[in-house]
């Protein structure tokens, strides 16, 4: 399971969708060694396993691979190709697990494992009984496990082909993680966890339950009050769009300006919550009239590129806050004044005492000073540092921390709620699960 | 705020030793707990472009209806779209007669652009009853009467619900005035032009939910999910950054 990387509100819908909340590991999937039975060879890259043992002695033995089975939407799946397997007491069995199966019993022998037969073609789910399924398999067949969390149920393909519903799990019994587990004596095979390149492919079983998911999402309940007008309303206050806000704040009388300002403020309101309307009237109004006015003077001219006019109004109109953002202005002329070519006066503004903390240069200030060291800035890896983007980020950052100084929330109930969705998969796969027995 | 110790994360699982029996009580669920501030600190090392969230909001009022906010949106906020000024179409103007009171407008405008949500009879009745509030408001009784008489009552198949809001909108013309009254009558307005918005947009087969609630009920869904498997303490106030439970 890869690291997850979001870029943008949609990336994270996405991946909030085909994560959710399944936990698991990170790392490279493959089989592990750490409990091999002594009939098992496996390669150096754990993803192929060979069983022999001299003479032809009944030995049962399994491998699991060392993460769970990795699941998208719901739906995990993976394949095994057979290289060898012997004429008469090679046996593969294909299947799922728990964790710390036993590794001399093939899966679907015991509880809570289920597993399809290279010999017989025969499935086997919780105890050793099996009972006819679909054709054999051997040498050259490629089969495939997969599993489905919504319907618990467990299905078998070969040479690409969807053999049918094997068998279901008990919904009493939840099995947070299975494993691809595979029983193989006198055989080799190699296993193959990478959709991509499966001979069955997962995509359309992915689609089903995305649809599933998204329908699960639709119909969740938000109670009676739609935070969503106050949610909306601080965005363009953070921000600063003020036309914008009064425009919306004239169509949506919101249902009580004590919420809206619990969304920007961090100041306690005095009195209890009744502090009366005008109480409230008055903490936003204060945002709206005198302050937004002067924040957007400074956030707009970083957005235009003209810093020493941002760092004029700052200075002017929030004089407690500049030792905090003024690392971060220089940072940002810095890169102006290297976009227009006047790579003298950037190193001057560089050496500006007030872009230095206590250990030296302010990180924003080294990083915008490593555009001088390339001959073509635009070509470097640096690059991004030019454009627009910047500007808005830096416009951003200011903006941030002059509302921290007004005891404003710096960052907007929008924004927190994306990286809510964004860290809660990104907090449950770094979770690992040992089941450990008492 | 509960929350309890996190047991750490080996960097490489251990397996079991062999030859373990396994009964059903070992195979116990098993919940994970995460330390709130590891939580924190991994949303504080998130990353949100500004783009992302103009986008959100920008569909929000599209959505909604309010092309003057998203008039200004637009300009504020330096959004690059393929199609400006383009215009929301009638339903901008219906909303907007809704939400000045003036229901027989409206009514004209979705007879004429709307046919369909228009004739649906629930529809119709929440239009009528916006426009019984109103008369009501000038203090006019008897045209209110008469108007739930003749216009109202005369829908056909209305449902019980219907008929009981009707007869708390009646009960307005006895209740003495407060001084939320403008507040509440704003307040219905909105909701009875979002109402028509919604089903407007449903009868052109688009979506009628903007982005932004359903990305709030994603995260309830994933605070859901994950409670089975992670404690992550609820951060109790649904307004307040940072952002938590909805519950």
């Amino acid at each position: 399971m890869e690291e997850i990387q979001v870029d943008n509100a949609e990336e994270a819908f996405r991946v909030a969708i085909e994560r959710g909340s399944d936990s698991g590991c990170l790392g490279r999937q493959c089989l592990a060694v750490d409990r091999l039975d002594h009939g098992l060879q496996v390669s150096e890259d754990c993803l192929a396993v060979t069983h022999s043992v001299s003479g032809n002695s009944i030995s049962e033995a399994s491998i699991q691979s060392l993460l769970p089975l990795g699941m998208n939407c719901g739906i995990g799946y993976y394949e095994i190709t057979i290289h060898y397997s012997h004429a008469h007491c090679g046996i593969v069995v294909i299947g799922l697990a728990h964790q710390g199966y036993p590794n001399n019993k093939q899966p679907g022998a015991r509880k809570y494992s289920c597993g399809y037969r290279s010999d017989d073609g025969r499935k086997a789910h919780n105890n050793g009984d099996s009972i006819p399924y679909s054709d054999s398999y051997t040498a050259g067949d490629i089969v495939g496990c997969g599993y489905c969390k919504r319907t618990k149920q467990v299905w078998f393909t070969k040479n690409g082909k969807h053999l049918g519903p094997a068998c279901t799990f008990p919904t009493q019994v939840v099995i947070d993680h299975l494993y691809p587990t595979i029983g193989i004596e006198h055989s080799s095979i190699s296993v193959n966890f990478d959709h991509s390149t499966t001979a069955w492919s997962p995509s359309e079983a992915i689609s089903e339950e995305r649809q599933f998911i998204l329908k699960d999402v639709r119909n969740v309940e938000l109670g009676a009050h739609d935070p969503t007008p106050e949610l909306v309303a601080s965005y363009l206050l953070h921000s600063g769009y003020k036309k914008t806000f009064e425009s919306f704040k004239s169509m949506n009388p919101l249902q009580s300006d004590s919420l809206l300002r619990n969304a920007t403020s961090k100041r306690e309101p005095k009195g209890g919550q009744e502090s009366g309307s005008e109480g409230d009237d008055v903490k936003v109004n204060e945002v709206l009239s005198s302050k937004l006015k002067e924040r957007n003077e400074v956030v707009q001219s970083i957005i235009d590129g003209n810093i020493e006019a941002a760092m004029e109004a700052a200075e002017k109109h929030f004089p407690s806050v500049k030792e905090t953002i003024w690392p971060i202005l220089i940072s940002q002329l810095i890169i102006e004044e290297t976009r227009k070519g006047n790579l003298k006066k950037a190193i001057a503004v560089a050496s500006d005492p007030l872009g230095n903390t206590s250990s030296g240069p302010h990180t924003l200030v080294s990083k915008a000073m490593g555009l001088l060291a390339y001959k073509d800035p635009k070509t470097s890896p640096l690059s991004s540092l030019l454009e627009q983007s910047q500007r808005r980020r830096t416009a951003g950052s200011v903006n941030a921390v002059i509302l921290s100084d007004l005891k404003f929330y710096p960052e907007s109930v929008i924004e927190s709620l994306l990286k809510h969705i964004i860290a809660i998969p990104l907090v449950a796969k770094k979770c690992y699960f040992p089941i450990a027995p008492e | 705020l509960q929350f309890l110790y996190f047991i750490g994360c080996p960097p490489s699982p251990p397996h079991q030793p062999l030859n373990i029996m396994y009964s059903d009580d070992k195979l116990r669920q098993v919940t994970h707990k995460v330390q709130l501030s590891d939580y924190l600190r991994k949303m504080q090392e998130v990353e949100i472009d500004k783009e992302s969230m103009d986008q959100l909001v920008m569909n929000y009022l599209e959505v909604e209806g309010f092309e003057e906010a998203a008039k200004h949106m637009r300009e504020e906020s330096g959004m690059k779209v393929d199609t400006p000024g383009k215009s929301l179409g009638e339903r901008v103007d219906v909303r907007n007669a809704i939400q000045s009171g003036d229901i027989e407008e409206a009514r004209r405008r979705l007879d004429k652009s709307y046919p369909g949500v228009a004739g649906d009879s629930y529809l119709q009745f929440v239009l009528k009853q916006q426009q019984l509030i109103e008369i009501i408001r000038t203090g006019d009784s008897e045209a209110a009467l008469n108007f739930a008489r003749d216009e109202i009552a005369t829908i056909e198949g209305l449902s019980q619900e219907c008929l009981t809001e009707l007869e708390s909108s009646l009960l307005l013309l006895v209740l003495p005035p407060t001084n939320q009254d403008a507040t509440l009558d704003e307040g219905r307005r909105l909701a009875t032009a979002s109402t028509i918005n919604s089903a407007i947009l449903k009868s052109c087969d688009l979506d009628p939910v903007p982005q932004v609630r359903q990305y709030l009920r994603l995260l309830k869904w994933l605070q859901g999910n994950i409670k089975k498997n992670i404690s992550i303490p609820p951060v109790t106030d649904s307004v307040k950054p940072p952002f938590g439970s909805l519950t």
